[in-house]
């Protein structure tokens, strides 16, 4: 991370710092709602960004995560600091279960398969009485405290927000790490991926348990925030708006989540006036976002200040791959230091062939 | 007792979740494209059915002619709107698309047609019953899948003895070739989604007198037709049929025996189950990966 994005980053946390410090309760609400939903757009753009395969389920790690929180906090009397990573451990570990039908099918398939997840659990957590409420939900899951001090909101907005940080921060790393561009190079492809020794099987579940995870503790937190929880909290319609904080904001952009947050949570409050048509509004907003900006907002910004996109490969190469390669996969590229990783992409020349094959 | 009106019961979905799913397989055959919104077609299939049929006081064969027309309209709009654009950019987002498309007319309808959920009057369908060996079967049960089975066998003949249909068949099989034997493609497709719109629209006509009519009431169905194409391996249109009897049928056996309230965990977790089995559907076949 260069300075200059270092500086800009720490005077945004001292900016929502300040703006947590003067907010009132239901401000305070929405932005840990903000920060949240942040944290599972960023785990569902590793799954949807870096290994390019959708979940429309994810309300269901979500549920898990929330469900363990309140169960274990309220049932078992557990402590919160010990609960929300158990939470994020099982949330974490079904999502490595379910990524073993996801391995193998793609596209619709996978699409289907987490559909019918995100409903089992719902379901489950609707008819599995004894230990989830059913229908009637979870009440009285209380506030994390620390030593003599109990969380109020304004606590609770500041956990998230460092939560939030965190998982900004921990999916920067991992998107320039190795394992990061290996993700990617599977994403493009996985033949080509598999021919340079990567396991495509290890890569997608583990981006698979780390999106799930990542969505548990955020799910757990939002337990404890809201302190009452059911099956009615965590519909399938969610899981619709979580890809959509990844699509708006931009897939495999690191700043995407939060922006597709800020607009997914903040655009109801906004359009409360119109309370009835506001997913009306939704609706519309995202076709013509998907239309107008493919590569969501952060792409929008980074094309219209002529900056570089920070999945594709290095200028220099580009430059070279649009005269000279004809293949799909133009260069592989070893860079020597740490470990060896290799860089895959796909040439500018052959999207556009494609294009150009499909304008026809 | 139970089980033989649960076997009819489920026999009469399993149809419709067929005929949904045929909707969905027509598209993708031609295109590898879906109008993920399915749901709502069916929906705005019951709901002009029912404006004009019942609130405007028209003929019925009139308000059904009217919205199987706006179904197959609806459909190409959805491909005009939601499907084409990212296809022609090369981009996956058009399942995105078309549920944003989805959302937006659920609630359009929502805002015209009301919130309160309607129930069509009672008909020549619901009110003849019959009984067969101490059931009690209404003469809608039996035409559903009766015509279920028609609009199956009538796509097949329609796909193989027509010039249309050999000319869809052509695209299926290989777009490039059959653009340079003069079929018109882009209009192919259209038309795909128009009729896939039909059929979306013939089924949520044929299941509006068993249920209430209102915005909401095809997502879940759309989501179960997803389910019923997939599994029946997307590709192949008798395989989709099969796969939409065995879905409704194990969905009523599952209720008769277990109770409602299990009946969608278990129904999606063998989804699931089957997905981690079979890859490609309970009839598809493994497509080949081109490198």
């Amino acid at each position: 991370m260069s300075a200059t994005r270092l500086i800009i980053s720490l005077a945004v946390i001292a900016l929502l710092s300040v703006a947590i410090l003067n907010a009132d309760g239901y401000q305070l609400y929405i932005l840990a709602l903000v920060g949240l939903t942040t944290m599972v757009g960023i785990g569902l753009n590793i799954l949807l960004g870096l290994t390019g395969q959708i979940s429309l389920g994810h309300v269901g790690f979500y549920a898990i995560g929330a469900y363990t929180v309140g169960i274990l906090s309220t049932t078992h009397g557990w402590n919160f600091w010990l609960a929300l990573p158990v939470a994020g451990l099982i949330a974490g570990a079904a999502g490595a279960i379910l990524a073993i039908p996801a391995l193998r099918i793609r596209g619709p398939y996978l699409a289907m398969v987490t559909i019918a997840f995100g409903f089992v659990v719902e379901q489950g957590a609707a008819e599995w009485r004894e230990v989830t409420g059913g229908w009637n939900g979870l009440m009285g899951i209380p506030t994390p405290s620390l030593a003599s001090l109990s969380f109020e909101e304004e606590e609770i907005a500041f956990l998230v927000l460092l939560l939030t940080v965190g998982a900004l921060y921990l999916y920067h790393r991992l998107s320039g790490s190795p394992w990061g561009k290996s993700m990617r190079a599977i994403r493009d492809s996985e033949v080509a991926g598999q021919s340079l020794g990567l396991d495509p099987m290890v890569i997608r579940t583990t981006a698979f348990a780390l999106s799930a995870l990542i969505a548990g503790i955020s799910g757990g937190v939002f337990a404890s925030m809201s302190s009452f929880i059911s099956p009615e909290s965590f519909p399938f319609f969610q899981s619709i708006l979580f890809l959509l904080v990844v699509m708006i904001g931009g897939a495999d952009k690191t700043l995407g989540p939060l922006l597709g947050a800020l607009v997914i949570v903040l655009l109801p409050e906004f359009l409360s006036a119109l309370a009835e048509y506001r997913l009306l509004f939704v609706g519309v907003l995202l076709l013509v976002v998907l239309r107008l900006a493919p590569e969501g907002i952060v792409g929008l910004v980074l094309r219209l200040f002529g900056k570089e996109d920070e999945g594709a490969p290095p200028r220099d190469l580009r430059a070279q791959s649009g005269s000279r390669c004809k293949r799909p996969f133009d260069f592989l590229r070893r860079r020597t230091g740490g470990q060896p990783v290799f860089v895959l992409r796909r040439s500018a020349s052959y999207h556009e062939h494609h294009w150009a094959e499909r304008r026809r | 007792m139970l089980i033989p009106s649960a076997l009819i019961t489920g026999l009469g979905l399993g149809s419709m979740y067929g005929l949904l799913a045929l909707g969905f397989y027509v598209t993708y055959a031609v295109s590898n494209t879906v109008n993920f919104a399915q749901g709502s077609t069916m929906m705005l299939g019951a709901v002009i059915t029912f404006t004009f049929g019942v609130t405007l006081g028209w003929p019925m064969g009139i308000a059904i002619v009217i919205a199987l027309a706006g179904c197959a309209l609806w459909g190409v709009i959805v491909e005009r709107v939601a499907v084409r654009p990212f296809v022609v950019r090369g981009s996956n987002s058009w399942l995105m698309a078309t549920v944003a498309l989805g959302i937006v007319i659920d609630n359009v309808v929502l805002f015209t047609f009301g919130k309160d959920p309607r129930g069509m009057p009672p008909s020549i369908l619901t009110d003849n019953a019959f009984l067969v060996a101490g059931i009690r079967i209404q003469l809608l049960q039996v035409v559903i899948p009766v015509v279920g089975l028609l609009i199956a066998v009538g796509l097949y003949l329609l796909s193989t003895r027509t010039k249309y249909g050999k000319a869809l068949l052509a695209v299926v099989q290989n777009t490039d070739a059959a653009r340079l034997m003069g079929i018109n493609v882009t209009t192919a497709i259209m038309a795909s989604f128009a009729v896939s719109g039909l059929f979306a629209g013939i089924a949520g006509i044929l299941i509006a007198p068993l249920f209430t009519i209102s915005s909401t009431m095809g997502t879940l169905f759309g989501i179960k037709a997803f389910a019923v194409a997939i599994l029946g391996g997307i590709t192949n249109p008798w395989g989709v049929v099969l796969a939409g009897l065995l879905y409704g049928l194990a969905e009523a056996l599952i209720t008769a025996l277990l109770g409602s309230i299990y009946t969608q965990i278990v129904t999606f977790s063998l989804v699931i189950l089957a997905l981690a089995l079979r890859p490609h559907g309970l009839f598809g076949q493994a497509g080949v990966k081109k490198v």
